[in-house]
């Protein structure tokens, strides 16, 4: 359930969602500081945020890549035909 | 009846990505690895019919990608390529010849650094292949190729709501995968 976007404190899995956002630089300052806020008294939201933060490091430290949307678009066209003619 | 079986309808969803970012590790050019993971599939499904099913599907076409990737190295005339190696060059799935990593790169400083760069990404690309097809590609696109969010939910049909729910789901996937696969 989300708490009211106007209240100062909020439940755990809105901390999480705002959290979230945070790795994406998708989060308002206000939900930055109600995070933070909860951060200094939850111990689930302290272990979240570490965690979440840590999977950001490794996956977006240039450790993890992937085909662009496109060339993986095109070569599912070419290996469709290329399969056709093994079938 | 063997163990594993091949289905190259699933491919490029289920394994292009891996073999890419394995690829992207050892070849530094992003079009030269897009060259080389097609080139692996292409010959994959010519010498499926060789396929035992004694190696996984992942594993087999890995075998295969690592032989394109040293004939790369060989062509373009560079000091891996010339390194004295014995490969075993047996049709089909065996990798336990594979001696190629073990020769040592003097001209690379951080060896160590760099081949556990190469293992966590694999690692995280092993944990992303267990997430649910549509979760794993939300994420990829969010968090890998930096899309926005209204262009994947356009792209998916969804509302910014349930992007976060997949996005969270993922993450919270990940990292207990992480956590057991990895960190332990």
């Amino acid at each position: 359930m989300e708490a009211g976007k106007n209240t100062l404190f909020i439940n755990c899995d809105e901390a999480k969602n705002i959290c979230d956002k945070s790795q994406y630089n998708e989060s308002t300052w206000w939900d930055r500081f109600r995070l933070n806020i909860r951060y200094i008294y939850c111990n689930i939201t302290r272990a979240y945020v570490k965690r979440n933060e840590k999977l950001s490091e490794l996956v977006t430290d240039k450790k993890v890549d992937c085909m662009e949307s496109k060339s993986k678009a095109d070569l599912k066209t070419k290996f469709e035909q290329e399969l056709k003619k093994h079938q | 009846m063997p163990k594993h079986q091949l289905d190259p309808n699933k491919w490029i969803d289920s394994y292009a990505d891996y073999l890419f970012n394995y690829t992207i590790t050892r070849v530094s050019d992003r079009d030269i690895a897009d060259d080389l993971v097609q080139e692996t599939f292409f010959s994959g499904l010519k010498s499926a019919v060789n396929f035992k099913g004694e190696a996984s599907e992942r594993t087999w076409l890995v075998s295969i990608l690592k032989r394109k990737i040293i004939d790369h190295y060989r062509k373009i005339n560079s000091n891996k390529g010339k390194a004295e190696v014995r490969i075993n060059y047996s049709e089909g799935e065996s990798e336990g010849d594979w001696l190629e990593e073990r020769v040592a790169d003097p001209y690379d400083r951080n060896a160590e650094s760099t081949l556990e760069n190469q293992e966590l990404g694999l690692a995280i690309h092993n944990c992303l292949e267990k997430l649910p097809q549509k979760q794993a590609e939300i994420f990829k696109m969010k968090t890998i190729q930096n899309f926005d969010t209204e262009a994947i939910c356009n792209e998916f049909d969804i509302s910014a709501s349930n992007l976060w729910v997949i996005i969270h789901r993922a993450r919270t996937s990940l990292a207990g995968c992480l956590d057991e696969t990895w960190f332990k």
